[in-house]
């Protein structure tokens, strides 16, 4: 392929593209190898610009050999997404320097394909959806100009009509995709369980609560999950979603203890229970949330013996959850004594104004204790903020005490302390409360997250007591952008409904639907719409047959179009009738030529065919009248023709 | 048929039977010659020396009863040769105009390509706007008005060959090429054709001339036929063989001459064959053969064979 060097233009554009695609990749790769591919595609170009000499084979085969061991030194692997991604960089970088033609650069634009794939191992939002279709168009229009008659010149109009037909090429294919994409068997196959990444750590709700260490929350208004309610939600103050129980406090960080798994039935509800969709945003750590009570418990999930749903695995992608909860229900009415011990555990010392307090209200019923501790509460004068002081190792003390200033955590944290020390089992429940309505769903954001508490009490059995509702009863009822002053808000939570926050709900709602058509399409969405269509199974003959009929019928109809665009244009009927009489006499072996005039093949005719010189006279002479003149008889012209027999 | 009341088209073949007693032996090009009259389009004739040129254009003016006026063309006229001139006149103090050759009904310009393209371009406004401009002021000229022209072919020594702009304006170019034996022999027998010319009568008037003009532009001309038309156009624009393809004034020109064919033919449409006779005559002088750089006959003519008929 030496005739067919790349030119400057050529070159130029390939790596555009290609650096396109390894872009969104830059951020996962360690610098040096940035640093070797910029190296490398940097070597590219002086050799065209410069007309260098290609390197040798003997320079690049170590090259490239010396680059993979570098890879796999760096990751200890050469699979896997990340180690997989560096090495195909650092191959297609390799294979920059001898592309030479045309046959190099295609395999390179082919590998761009690929590129676009391993994009979409890391990330499938919308915005990176439609920078990767972008990309797409540009290294189909690529493929295009070095697939162009005559070859590629670079100009600008024809770079513009490159980009045209690309489009018009995924335009085309768009049907087809949206088919496969319904009917294409899903598997959760291997593709999408690589092995993990170092460090890939996500915000969300820490595994850990130490209240009075952060003295800053809630600053983040990223989603943490979606829910879809099917009818009526309940209203904000019983929207309580349950995360991670912390049973354990060592005097400073509240923490989760060993948990087995909740025995069958262990949650007794009453009347209907209320079925939602939970899609959940990856956030690295495996529990789920769930509103309080779950009635049921999904296939990816199990429910703990703390009545927290939690994942057989850690969320690293977003996760549709089809869940039910009891509005209305009882738990743990008869509860293990190793759970109640759990439950009331204290460390030996430390807040001793506090256990002073608390070892007052002893003499009471337990219920008349929680009691007594939430008027307590109330009675402090204590003070909701996000931006409490730092407390420090009497934190519970100098909270109630001296600071008064507090969130969730710092109540929930200090009124569970104080019930374990009159004598209440007791244990703060972390999760997120309340959300924000966008048109049909419900959008919960990382700021909503919130700490509450739940009690143990004979014959009752837990039940969820909120000390922040005692203090800031608003935070609960209205949400939090309603307790606090505006500028302690993340933007998109502030009260003042202004168009940016309605644009952003409104992204936020493509997002949505995004989430819950495209990446939510899992197998088992994809099993529940075939079943709407009477499709029962994937491999049922059944399935196939529509599979097979309906890519098969796309591609009669996008033939039939085809053949329809390019159908001759409709014939004058004269000149039907005078095909008709061409073919009569061809059959004689009198053919007209294409550029033959009517009356020099008449006259052709009359000499081959004699005794009918007459009627080929007349049908020519009617045929002329009728196609070159004016109002002349067509059905005469054609009763001569089906009357001329040859 | 057409309403028009049907014109007798006698005249036409006495004319036409008049040029044949003088050019011997070549009925289709005097046919052609008349038939680029009628279509109003000026006519070119092209070819060696001697071959009766000149005798065709005389007869042609003759026997339409054209006033005529003959040019000859060489390499030291000027432009005010052919217009004309405005002398000072002493004794009334004004200038007056001094018409040229070109103030004629028929004007046969001889040897065209032997004058300076400055010449040749003088005629240029007078064939496509039928009026001249001199000193500001712009006369017409008489109706009808033909141009003539003959020429050498451009191999010959001492030649301007015309410029495209103005081959474009002849609406046919014809060759003569040498009689038949037959032909020949007749002429060398019979009598001097300068002889005969002087004793040309007029066949018809220059009125009667127009009414057969009025009438080539009633003869019909059908979607179909027009189909062929821009088809043949567009063969000769797609061709790699020629420089540039035939101009929408071509086509125009090619349509023109088909119908002037086909009232010649007795016919009140025209129909593909007319459309066949002309189109030599109408385009090899506007295709420049790349390769040769010159008309070239035979590509004219594998280009016809080779579009298909719609």
């Amino acid at each position: 392929m030496q005739a067919e060097r790349l030119d400057r233009v050529q070159v130029f554009a390939l790596l555009a593209v290609l650096g396109g695609l390894l872009l969104p990749h830059a951020e996962r790769l360690p610098s040096w190898l940035l640093a070797v591919l910029a190296l490398l595609f940097g070597w590219r170009l002086l050799l065209q610009y410069k007309q260098w000499r290609m390197p040798p084979k003997w320079l690049l085969l170590p090259l490239t050999f010396a680059l993979t061991v570098g890879v796999f030194f760096e990751f200890r692997t050469l699979f896997g997404r990340t180690g997989g991604i560096a090495l195909l960089a650092m191959l297609i970088g390799a294979k920059l320097l001898e592309t030479r033609g045309r046959r190099d650069a295609l395999l390179l634009v082919y590998l761009g394909y690929f590129l676009v794939v391993t994009n979409f191992l890391f990330e499938q939002s919308i915005a990176m959806g439609i920078y990767l279709g972008l990309m797409v168009l540009a290294i189909t229009a690529l493929l295009v100009g070095w697939h162009t008659l005559g070859g590629w010149t670079g100009q600008p109009r024809q770079a513009l009509a490159q980009l045209r037909l690309a489009g018009t090429l995924m335009l085309q294919a768009l049907p087809v995709m949206a088919v496969l994409f319904v009917f294409f068997p899903r598997i959760e196959g291997p593709l999408w369980r690589l092995p993990q990444d170092r460090n890939a750590a996500r915000p969300g709700l820490s595994d850990s609560m130490a209240p009075g260490s952060f003295s800053k929350m809630g600053q983040d208004d990223s989603v943490a999950f979606r829910v879809s309610f099917n009818g009526e939600g309940p209203s904000q103050d019983l929207l309580y979603w349950r995360g991670p129980v912390f049973d354990h406090y060592d005097g400073r960080v509240w923490t989760q203890g060993p948990s087995g798994l909740a025995a069958e039935g262990v949650i007794q509800g009453r009347g209907q229970p209320l079925d939602y969709v939970l899609t959940l945003e990856a956030h690295q750590r495996p529990w789920l949330l769930a509103l309080d009570m779950p009635a049921s418990v999904p296939p990816q999930a199990r429910l703990s013996e703390q009545y927290q749903l939690v994942g057989r695995r850690i969320v690293d992608k977003r996760l549709r959850l089809e869940l039910q909860a009891w509005r209305d229900y009882q738990v743990g009415q008869i509860e293990s004594p190793l759970q109640l011990e759990r439950a009331l555990q204290l460390p030996e010392q430390g807040n001793p104004r506090a256990r002073q307090v608390a070892a007052g209200w002893r003499s009471l019923p337990p219920a008349e204790r929680v009691n007594q501790a939430l008027r307590f509460f109330g009675s402090q004068g204590l003070q909701y903020t996000l931006e409490p002081p730092l407390y420090g190792q009497q934190s519970v003390d100098e909270f109630v005490f001296a600071g008064k200033q507090g969130f969730c955590e710092h109540f929930a944290g200090a009124f569970v302390f104080m019930l374990r020390a009159a004598g209440v089992p007791a244990r703060v429940v972390g999760g997120y409360q309340g959300g924000e309505q966008n048109g049909d769903y419900l959008i919960v954001r990382q700021a909503d997250a919130h700490a509450w508490t739940e009690v143990w009490l004979d014959g009752v059995g837990w039940r969820r007591v909120d000390p922040t509702f005692e203090v800031a009863p608003e935070r609960i009822r209205e949400g939090l952008a309603s307790a606090v002053g505006a500028e302690e808000l993340p933007y998109l939570m502030r009260l003042d409904n202004n168009l940016i926050k309605r644009v952003q709900l409104l992204l936020d709602s493509a997002v949505n639907g995004w989430n819950q058509w495209v990446i939510g399409y899992t197998p088992e969405r994809q099993r529940q719409l075939l079943r709407r269509l009477g499709i029962d199974d994937l491999l049922s003959g059944r399935f196939i047959a529509y599979f097979l009929g309906g890519l098969f019928g796309l591609l009669a109809i996008v033939a039939a179009s085809l053949l329809w665009m390019a159908r001759p244009p409709r014939r004058d009927p004269a000149r039907q009738a005078w095909e008709r009489f061409c073919r009569k006499l061809a059959a004689r072996g009198v053919e007209i030529g294409p550029a033959e005039a009517p009356s020099d093949f008449a006259r052709r005719a009359r000499q081959a065919l004699p005794e009918q010189a007459n009627q080929i006279d007349a049908i020519v002479q009617a045929y002329l009248g009728v196609r070159y003149g004016q109002g002349e008889d067509v059905a005469q012209l054609w009763q001569r023709v089906r009357a001329f027999r040859a | 048929m057409s309403a028009s009341p049907r014109l007798s088209l006698a005249p036409l073949h006495a004319v036409l039977a008049q040029l044949d007693a003088f050019i011997l032996g070549k009925p289709r090009e005097t046919r052609l010659a008349l038939a680029c009259l009628l279509g109003r389009g000026h006519l070119l004739i092209e070819d060696v020396p001697g071959v009766g040129k000149t005798t065709l254009a005389h007869a042609l003016a003759a026997t339409l009863g054209l006033a005529f006026q003959r040019v000859q063309f060489t390499s030291d006229m000027l432009p005010a040769d052919l217009i004309g001139v405005s002398i000072y006149e002493r004794d009334n103090h004004v200038f007056r105009f001094h018409p040229g050759p070109i103030f004629s009904q028929v004007v046969l310009a001889d040897e065209i390509n032997r004058a300076t393209p400055k010449t040749q371009s003088a005629l240029l406004e007078a064939m496509e706007e039928r009026q001249v401009t001199l000193d500001g002021e712009t006369r017409a000229l008489p109706e009808p008005f033909f141009v003539i022209a003959t020429q050498n072919p451009a191999s010959q020594i001492g030649t301007f060959p015309l410029p495209e702009s103005q081959l474009d304006r002849f609406l046919m170019r014809i060759t003569l090429g040498y009689p038949d034996a037959a032909a020949e022999r007749a002429m060398l027998l019979g009598e001097d054709r300068r002889d005969m010319l002087k004793d040309a009568r007029a066949v018809i008037g220059s009125a009667e001339l127009a009414e057969f003009q009025a009438a080539v532009r009633r003869v019909h001309v059908a979607p179909a036929l027009v189909d062929y038309v821009q088809a043949l156009a567009r063969a000769t624009r797609d061709s790699s063989e020629f420089h540039n393809g035939l101009s929408p004034r071509a086509a125009l020109g090619l349509l023109a001459a088909a119908r002037a064919w086909a009232l010649l033919a007795g016919r009140e449409m025209v129909i593909p064959e007319d459309v066949q006779a002309v189109f030599g005559p109408v385009a090899t002088h506007r295709l420049l053969a790349r390769a040769s750089n010159r008309p070239q006959p035979e590509l004219v003519a594998r280009l016809l064979g080779d579009v298909a008929i719609p």
